[in-house]
């Protein structure tokens, strides 16, 4: 449904180009939840906003394709473009308190797709906009219809996010860091519903954010980034209990978990490659505690390692062997 | 082990609230916001303490009012046995120091890291004059960042980097306790585990005792021996770390653990707690819990539940269903509602 083929996103700064992504290429497909990870700055939210064309400036696409049901929209004129992807796509952000109108009532923002999208009545949109909110669980919705975005908490407000998301009757929601601003047990509630969600419809997600156990507890696929780049990507399963690219293996074995205490955490030693600089052989190399002296030697291509599972690493060998490297290192 | 280093003793921290020219001419009562309401909490020598809990229910008042930055409402904070005033001596500060969440805000923009450390160290008399500049050195030395860090600028660092500068100016004044508010909220996951060995060392090496406030369980589980559960102003369970993760008892310790995303794919919460918390400007009468606890029955409506014991030692938990069934409030399914148990007039039932 979603096609993105070796997208590059270039951010003119005062030091000089920066390249943030450097050829993603993934696919969604009809009702599949894939989810996008990495740490701050390795280009996932800026993947994910340039699917709808809504890049913050100064930052531009330099190349690459985004297929939208088949069709390139990236060929489009911008008008036409915006209106192909949003009959499809939309969008739940990171902070409901931003992406809402402080100064019109949450029942007239609902409704607003509807009726101008959708060419509904006043009427017909208002019945539908209580429709979507009592399917995005907030409670009462006839008077809520009528209350500002400051009157609601932040998890009320994620949910009218979601209802306007929805309102377009969309097949593919992209949500961005939708539970970050949010506490545990509203977060909770939250992935909750979108799992709810797809359930229901044939609806297909893409989810991007920093913390594995949430793509982990909503996704099928994952797709981890670092440096602008995918470096591994799977089904969840495999990814968790198998990791092929160290990253991903040094990501997973450096966030404490709720259900045992580790003696020690693993560190991920120094900080990622400075973007703006052109980048030579493996963007982790530096940080990897497995690399080899032929880990400079050009950056690896992201690879078919198994059916179904790609690794942008030269040294493909079972996790167990790394487990154990580890603790000889530690 | 079990000598305590910094108590609080029936705080609280209650903050008046704006009120309108309206109801001042009515006469009506200011509102108040009751952040922190009658918490004990202790924390003993060489243990890190953690305290969780969802935003608003008061964690970081009740850190930054054990060290001082409040005067409480009500209530004592004791350092060793020693009853600290409201105002304290310099002295008294020097013991009990606090890392910040967000180091950028909390260190001075045009001060370099030395100037800060030196500023600190000359003031409260830590080390002889001729000593402050090598003492400066061994303390970036000890959070694990370069000699020329010193002469930077906190803009010229990374977030994990700031923490440790953060840790560092707090650890100049060789204090006994650390309140660690947040200390890795802030940063990506590989920086994270950084500053969480770095905390996990210094604790060992140093001896440091540290309340560690934070919402994150997992980071707590990793970080902490003893929790301490706030919800809505008071703390709902308390016990050691893994006695409260492992066999929680109050209904919202429970719900609270269920709902951390777990690395497990398919993985789906056992059950999620409903509604969002209540407002300590309003608090219910009862239970503050009651009205989100699906195991709340009549009298929890009506009375204020006490933290009594249970289980293990330490273990300790405010909830009525402690005793009242056997095996407490944990031995009852969070999923499905009250049905056919020996509790009178239950709400769900």
């Amino acid at each position: 449904m979603l096609e993105v083929h070796d997208l590059h996103v270039e951010v003119p700064t005062r030091r000089g180009l920066l390249h943030a992504v450097r050829g993603v290429s993934f696919q969604v497909a009809a009702g599949e939840a894939l989810g996008l990870v990495g740490e701050s700055g390795c280009g996932k939210s800026l993947t994910l906003r340039a699917v709808l064309d809504l890049l913050p400036h100064p930052a531009r696409i330099v190349s690459g394709t985004v297929l939208v049901d088949g069709v390139d929209v990236t060929a489009l004129p911008r008008v036409a473009r915006r209106r192909a992807v949003s009959a499809v796509i939309s969008m739940v952000f990171q902070d409901p308190m931003t992406a809402l109108n402080p100064v019109m009532r949450i029942g007239e923002q609902i409704a607003e797709v509807p009726r101008t999208r959708l060419g509904r009545s006043r009427s017909e949109a208002h019945a539908r906009a209580l429709e979507l909110m009592r399917q995005v669980g907030i409670p009462d919705p006839e008077r809520r219809f009528r209350a500002y975005p400051h009157e609601l908490s932040g998890g009320l407000r994620q949910r009218v996010v979601i209802a306007i998301a929805l309102s377009c009757e969309p097949r593919l929601l992209l949500c961005d860091e939708p539970t970050t601003a949010l506490d545990v047990t509203i977060q909770a509630q939250v992935l909750e519903l979108l799992r709810g969600l797809r359930r229901q419809g044939d609806l297909a997600m893409m989810l991007v954010t920093h913390d594995l156990a949430v793509v982990s507890e909503t996704c099928d696929r994952l797709a981890v980034m670092y440096a602008g780049r995918v470096v591994e990507a799977g089904s969840i399963g495999e990814l968790v209990h198998d990791p092929h690219h160290p990253y991903t293996f040094s990501l997973l074995r450096s966030v404490p978990d709720p259900e045992q205490v580790r003696t020690r955490l693993l560190t991920i030693a120094g900080a990622p490659p400075d973007l703006v600089e052109p980048v030579t052989g493996c963007p982790f190399a530096a940080r990897c505690p497995f690399s080899r002296p032929d880990c400079d030697a050009g950056e690896p291509e992201l690879r078919d390692v198994a059916p179904g599972r790609h690794s942008a690493c030269r040294h493909v060998r079972p996790v167990s062997e790394w487990s154990r490297e580890v603790e000889v290192l530690a | 082990m079990t000598e305590p280093v910094l108590t609080g003793r029936g705080l609280s921290q209650h903050f008046p609230l704006e009120h309108g020219t309206w109801d001042r001419l009515r006469r009506r009562p200011r509102p108040v916001l009751r952040a922190v309401d009658g918490v004990d909490l202790v924390v003993n020598r060489g243990e890190t303490v953690g305290l969780v809990g969802e935003s608003g229910c008061g964690k970081s008042t009740l850190g930054r009012a054990l060290v001082g930055l409040y005067e409480p409402t009500a209530g004592q904070v004791l350092f060793g046995t020693e009853v600290l005033a409201a105002k304290r001596t310099r002295e008294q500060r020097r013991h009990v120091q606090m890392v910040f969440q967000d180091p950028y805000s909390s260190l001075n923009p045009r001060m370099t890291v030395g100037q800060t450390l030196r500023e600190l160290l000359r003031l409260h008399r830590i080390v002889p004059r001729d000593r402050v500049d090598t003492r400066c050195r061994e303390l970036v030395e000890l959070v694990g960042l370069p000699d020329h860090a010193l002469h930077s600028y906190p803009r010229q660092f990374s977030g994990g980097q700031r923490q440790r500068i953060g840790i560092a100016r707090a650890l100049a004044l060789e204090p006994q306790v650390l309140v660690a508010d947040e200390p890795v909220s802030a940063l990506d996951v590989s920086v994270q585990a950084n500053v969480l060995n770095l905390l996990a060392d210094l604790k060992r090496d140093l001896g440091l005792s540290m309340l560690f406030v934070a919402h994150n369980m997992a980071v707590v589980r990793q970080a902490c021996d003893r929790v301490a559960v706030m919800y809505l102003g008071r703390v709902v369970e308390t016990g050691p770390t893994e006695q409260v993760f492992t066999h929680p008892q109050h209904p919202y310790t429970r719900l609270l653990l269920a709902s951390v995303p777990r690395m497990r794919p398919g993985h789906e919460p056992e059950a999620t707690v409903k509604g969002e918390p209540g407002s300590p400007v309003d608090l219910p009468t009862g239970c503050r819990f009651a009205t989100r606890c699906p195991l709340a029955f009549d009298r929890c409506l009506v009375d204020d539940p006490a933290l009594q014991p249970v289980g293990g030692p330490g273990h300790e938990a405010a909830c009525h269903l402690v005793g009242a069934v056997p095996g407490g409030a944990a031995a009852l399914p969070l999923a499905t509602p009250l049905v056919g148990l020996p509790i009178q007039g239950s709400r769900r039932a």
